[in-house]
Order: C-alpha cells, then sequence, then structure tokens
C-alpha cells in the first residue's frame, strides 16, 4: 500500500539532511573567500556580511549547483552549492568568462535532461517542507483549497516572467550604467525574494538577516521577501504552493517534455475517472485530458507519482526511463 | 454452487423486499448508475437500484405513457405504479436524467412517489459541466438528511466509501475470473453477481462475492472439449428479467467473458479516490466517481465507450463484440455505427442487435446470434 508516497517520503527525508547539513556530514571548513575585485569591475562582486546577501562563511562540500533548492543560504553551506538560478544569476553578473560556465551549465542540462522536474517532486528540500505542512493539514482535518483558473494562470505568467526578470537583471547589473547602489541592491535578485534564503538559515539556528535598509530598493526587496515568505506558508492550505510561483522549477519545467524520465498514458486503457486530477497536488489536468500522445508529463509536473498510485487501471499510467518502463499503475 | 444461489435468490425472488419490510430506516430508490450510494449509506438510508427489464410492468405502463418510449423508461414506471416489490418499499426515488424518456419521467413517477430529480450535463469532460454536477450532488445532500434525519457526516462518509471499495476491490478479483482462459462462469451469472448489489445490502454482497470468488479460485478449472467462443456484450443494459440476449449467446457453447453494461460491470467497477479527506473534498470525489467514468452514450463524446470495449476486448482475450441496441433508445443506435467501424479497424467481429423486452422475437434472433457465434468458431 503507498508504496510509492513511502519511498518517496524516505527519499525526501534524505535528501533534505544533506542538502540543508550536508557540510555537517562532510564538514570542509574554510572560509568564503572574497572574489578579488579587479579595478573597474562593480563593487557587487563583493559579499558584505552584514547585507542582505550574507552567506555562511562556509563553502560547500561539492563545487556543483543543482536543479533544486539546494541553497547557498543554509547554515554552514550544504552538500552542493546551490540552485539553477542561483548559477545563472551571480556568475551572469560577475561576468564569469564562459570557459568556467561551461561545465557547470553542461552538468545542470545534463541533470534536467535526465530527470526533469523529478529534482522538484522528490530531492527538493523546500518541495520536502511545503508537503511536511500538507501531511500537517490532514492531520488537523483542515480542508484544501483549490486555485480558480485565473489565478493558475496569473502565478503561470508571473514565474515565467521572475525566469526571465532575473536573468535579464543579472545580466544588466553585471555593467555599471545602473549606479552603484542599484547595482549592489539588485545582486541575485530571485535570491532576496525566495522563501529559501529566509527559511533555511533559522533551520541551521542561523540569523538569515531578515532587514537590509541599506537603500529603497534593497528595503523594498526586504518586504517583498518577508511577503514571499509568507506566501511560502500558504503551502499549508494549497499543496505546494510556493512551486506556482518558483523561478527555479518553471527553469527546469523547460526540459520536462524532453527529459529522459517520463511519465506515460495509455489512452485506451483510461476510462477517465479523473482520480489523476484529484490526486496531483498541483491541481495539473494534463493525465486526465490527454488523448492522444503517450507522454504526459506537462511542464509543470513534479513527476511525484501519486496519480500513477492511485490510478486504478492497471498499466494505464507508466513511468519510463529512456523508454524502458520503471513503474505502473 | 450454494454461492452463486445467493445472487440469483436475491435477483430472482423477493428475498430483499421480505428483508426491508421489516427495516424501520428509510429506502431510496434509484435509477441509472449516476447516484451516489455513498452518500445514502452515510445518513443511514438503504439505496436501492429499481432499474428493470420487466415486460409486463412495461405494458401496464401504457397506460399512463406513451406506447413509443424505451421500454427500460416505460417498466420503470410500470412498477413504480404498481408498486411493485422495493418499488412500493421505497421513500424516496432519485432519478438522473440521462436520456429525454427519464428526463420526462419525474413528474410521471412524482404521482406515486417523491421524486428528487439528479440533473446530468450533456457532457462530462468540460469543467462547467463538472462543476455544475458537483453542485447537483451538494444539492442533493440536504434532500437525504431531511428524508433520513441523520446529518451528513465526514467519519460517516469515509466509512461508507471505504465500504464501496471494499466492493469494487473484490468485484476486481471476480473480474480476473472472468478473464482467465477458459472463464470460470458464465456471463450471465456474472449479471446475475452484478444485479444482486442493485438492491442487496452492500457489505454482505461484498462478503457473498469474496465467497464466491474464493470458491471459483479454489475448483478445478473447467475443461471443455472445445474452446468457448468469447463473446463481449456492450450496448443498452440488459436488466432482470430480461436476460433474452446473454442467454440466446451463451446457449450454443459461447461465453460471454465480460459486459460493459451500467447493469453489469460498470455497476461496482469505480473506485472513489480517498487522498483529501474533508467533507466537501470527499463529496467532490463521490461526484467525479458517478460521473466521469460512466461510458452513457447520453454524453455528447463518445470516445470514452470505443476505448472501453477496445481495452475490455484486449484484457479479456475476446473473439467478438455483441452491441445490443434497445429499439426506441436511439442513444445507443447511434453509436452502434461508431463502435462498428472502431473494432472494424482492429480486426473484430461485431454483431449488431435490435430488440425489446418481448419474447417475439426471440427465435429470429436466436438465428442471428447463432450465426454470428459460428462465423466466429469457423
Amino acid at each position: 500500500m503507498n508504496r510509492i508516497t513511502v519511498t518517496r517520503r524516505a527519499v525526501q527525508v534524505v535528501f533534505f539532511i544533506l542538502l540543508m547539513y550536508g557540510a555537517f556530514i562532510w564538514p570542509r571548513h574554510y572560509e568564503t573567500p572574497l572574489p578579488k575585485v579587479p579595478a573597474g569591475v562593480p563593487r557587487t562582486t563583493l559579499y558584505n556580511r552584514n547585507r542582505i546577501l550574507w552567506v555562511s562563511g562556509k563553502e560547500s562540500v561539492v563545487d556543483l549547483y543543482l536543479p533544486a533548492l539546494a541553497c547557498r543560504f543554509t547554515a554552514k553551506g550544504g552538500l552542493f552549492k546551490s540552485c539553477i538560478l542561483h548559477f545563472f544569476s551571480e556568475n551572469f553578473t560577475w561576468r564569469t568568462s564562459l570557459q568556467i560556465m561551461l561545465p557547470h551549465i553542461v552538468w545542470l542540462v545534463v541533470l534536467c535532461l535526465l530527470l526533469g522536474r523529478f529534482w522538484c517532486g522528490w530531492i527538493c528540500p523546500m518541495g520536502a517542507l511545503m508537503d511536511a505542512m500538507t501531511w500537517l493539514r490532514k492531520l488537523t482535518r483542515w480542508r484544501q483549497i483549490h486555485l480558480t483558473p485565473r489565478w493558475e494562470r496569473f502565478l503561470f505568467y508571473l514565474r515565467h516572467f521572475l525566469v526571465w526578470f532575473t536573468v535579464v537583471v543579472s545580466v544588466l547589473i553585471g555593467y555599471p550604467w545602473l549606479g552603484q547602489g542599484a547595482n549592489d541592491a539588485l545582486f541575485l535578485i530571485y535570491c532576496q525574494i525566495c522563501p529559501a534564503r529566509l527559511g533555511y538559515p533559522p533551520l541551521g539556528l542561523v540569523n538569515p538577516c531578515w532587514t537590509d535598509n541599506t537603500n529603497s530598493i534593497t528595503m523594498f526587496l526586504t518586504v517583498l521577501g518577508w511577503f514571499c515568505f509568507g506566501l511560502f506558508f500558504l503551502s499549508f492550505a494549497i499543496p505546494r504552493f510556493w512551486c506556482r510561483i518558483c523561478a527555479i522549477g518553471a527553469l527546469v519545467g523547460y526540459f520536462n517534455r524532453g527529459a529522459l524520465l517520463t511519465l506515460e498514458k495509455s489512452a485506451q486503457k483510461c476510462t477517465s475517472c479523473g482520480t489523476c486530477r484529484r490526486s496531483c497536488v498541483l491541481d495539473l489536468d494534463d493525465v486526465y485530458l490527454e488523448r492522444r500522445r503517450p507522454v504526459v508529463t506537462a511542464p509543470e509536473c513534479q513527476l511525484c507519482l501519486t496519480c500513477l498510485e492511485d490510478c486504478p487501471e492497471p498499466g494505464c499510467l507508466e513511468l519510463k526511463f529512456l523508454g524502458r518502463r520503471i513503474l505502473r499503475s | 454452487m450454494d454461492e452463486l444461489q445467493y445472487f440469483r435468490e436475491i435477483v430472482t425472488t423477493d428475498r430483499r423486499e421480505r428483508e426491508l419490510a421489516g427495516y424501520h430506516g428509510r429506502v431510496v430508490g434509484c435509477y441509472c448508475n449516476f447516484v451516489p450510494e455513498e452518500l445514502l449509506l452515510a445518513c443511514g438510508a438503504v439505496p436501492v437500484r429499481l432499474c428493470s427489464g420487466d415486460a409486463a410492468a412495461e405494458r401496464a405502463a401504457e397506460a399512463i405513457l406513451p406506447r413509443d418510449l424505451c421500454a427500460v423508461a416505460k417498466s420503470a414506471a410500470g412498477r413504480v405504479q404498481r408498486g411493485d416489490g422495493l418499488c412500493g418499499r421505497a421513500d424516496l426515488l432519485i432519478l438522473p436524467t440521462p436520456c429525454d424518456a427519464k428526463k420526462k419521467l419525474g413528474p410521471v413517477l412524482g404521482q406515486f412517489k417523491p421524486v428528487h430529480v439528479l440533473d446530468l450535463p450533456p457532457r462530462k469532460e468540460s469543467p462547467s459541466a463538472q462543476a455544475f454536477w458537483k453542485t447537483q450532488i451538494r444539492d442533493l445532500v440536504p434532500v437525504i438528511e431531511r428524508l433520513t434525519g441523520t446529518p451528513l457526516t465526514r467519519a460517516a462518509l469515509r466509512q461508507a466509501m471505504d465500504l464501496i471499495n471494499r466492493r469494487h476491490r473484490v468485484f476486481r478479483r471476480f473480474l480476473a475470473l472472468r478473464a482467465a482462459d477458459p472463464p470460470r462462469i458464465t456471463g450471465q451469472d456474472a449479471l446475475f453477481v452484478t444485479q444482486a448489489s442493485f438492491t442487496d445490502d452492500v457489505g454482505r454482497w461484498t462478503t457473498q462475492l469474496e465467497a464466491l470468488c474464493e470458491r471459483l479460485e479454489q475448483s478445478p478449472p473447467p475443461a471443455p472439449a472445445v474452446r468457448p467462443v468469447r463473446l463481449l456484450l456492450t450496448g443498452a443494459p440488459l436488466i432482470w428479467p430480461n436476460h433474452k440476449l446473454i442467454e440466446l449467446a451463451e446457449a450454443d457453447g459461447a461465453r460471454v467473458v465480460i459486459d460493459e453494461f451500467c447493469s453489469g460491470t460498470q455497476r461496482v467497477y469505480q473506485p472513489v479516490e480517498l487522498r483529501e479527506t474533508s467533507l466537501p473534498a470527499l463529496l467532490d470525489a463521490v461526484a467525479e466517481k458517478c460521473l466521469l467514468p460512466t461510458t452513457c452514450p447520453c454524453f455528447v463524446d463518445g470516445t470514452d465507450r470505443l476505448n472501453r470495449v477496445q481495452e475490455l476486448a484486449t484484457t479479456h482475450r475476446v473473439d467478438g463484440v455483441v452491441y445490443h441496441c434497445l429499439r426506441l433508445c436511439a442513444l445507443f443506435e447511434m453509436e452502434a455505427q461508431a463502435m462498428q467501424q472502431t473494432l472494424r479497424a482492429r480486426g473484430l467481429p461485431m454483431l449488431s442487435v435490435s430488440t425489446d423486452f418481448s419474447a417475439e422475437d426471440r427465435g429470429q434472433l436466436q438465428t442471428r446470434v447463432e450465426a454470428f457465434v459460428e462465423m466466429l468458431r469457423g
């Protein structure tokens, strides 16, 4: 009974510990080296301890990024360095040479193409936290809230806007045109509103630097960050609510349809009973509606496989890797 | 076999009527497959499905209904008019509106019994239609609560859903026995099993079917001299006592290994999803379960039934399909052609027969069905 869910919970707990407390398990204690700043390069290249972009002072064990919310701002650094969006925003701003970036990009693209948004459903510690909130809600018998299609559409545009806004801003502030204050304030702009930046450090008993009153932009972003942190807790009523805004997920989602790990449906076996849609934590109806193409992994699908687990028709839904069946309903 | 005899007794005798005569709670008569039994059970009412294939009741109903009306609607009205058996016992009738006949049956039945009409949307896949249907189910709750005097609670509904899911699980086990080669049970006996669930107590029916499955699984498989022709029966529902077509189809050694009737397999096939367990979520789950997987031709899009028949033909290794058109039911007849084309494309022969409850065309039907089975055998 519920073998998939039990396995998934176990995987989530393991990765939560690894990605949040990895540096405690495999200590690699050295202070974050401040990047050397050549003349003429904007000050955004500096980490400032007292600024909102406070960094733990300990580096990650593995100097690689992940397409899930492994985060720079965990208490003592994690097993991995940070998330995929952090990689792009910091390196675009630093104008890192392609030679250094390329291995990272290849690594990230390979991870995305292998598993798609399986990263979100099974690995991401933020996802695990939100699932824990859903579990708490069910325990206390609160009812689930469903977003209206209008809200879903708004959040769709919002998260894709956030991806490209972050990329564009990160590139622009690598040049001194905006002026020093703005450049400083807009560094890692997505991180500044990401609930992980405020949420992860307290989980390691570290102050996340709640406010930054350097200038009006940082104050605005501080308030926006609080607001998003509040939105994160909406996941109590709306399962995985932040996933519907998360720009990292949206970015990984671009690879979901082409990924080697796919969820496939046999239209003939389907009785249209709608169980897959009812059990979907993200209220996706792609699996329910699809009648022609076998692959049903929508860009939003996190391959959590609750639909596959609940589907009453044997063999109707299948999880495949490179065309080879791994699981079936 | 004793286990089978139980189901025959429930369907063919007045045993259930006698049991419910001494019952002090409410009995709710339902039609079609769209009424959420879970809801009735949770409020302490006994759901009984009153659809009928009674030819005498059909003729009796011609006093209050036009003659050119489908036999299912007429015999349902006839039984209520005469106060037959459980129709007399029922405290409320719940009538969904899949077709024109059922739509206009409400006021007719209303002359004899309180009737609650459950409006069905014309298609089931659109979000607005589903929202409408969920409202219909939510509006049904106070009606039942008033009838039984028991408010609907989350715990009671959950319990009823667990009961229905237990029934579904044992039924799937039973279906596997029909898929076996050679099949462990005749199609008509299987129809008795599913139609006993119309009126029987859900828990008792489930226990009895578990016993039957146990018995069938343990007894040695039948070893017929020739491999029986395996048939699939679909189309308009065959309801006791109108088992004419299935009797004829199985008369000379063929076996109906699966049917796709709303009065047969569909009736107890579907489980209900239980991931969210707040009361509104449970109600929605029940509503969706009653609407979405049904393959009634009353809906605009008939793709689901085409898929369903093909899938059942594959899993039950079927040699041919018999399509039952009920005279004066345009819906099933209009879908017959699409079914024929789809099955032909898969190399599966289909026989379409049009008949009603009367015994007059028995000889003619027998000739056609025999010829079809002979063709499949050859």
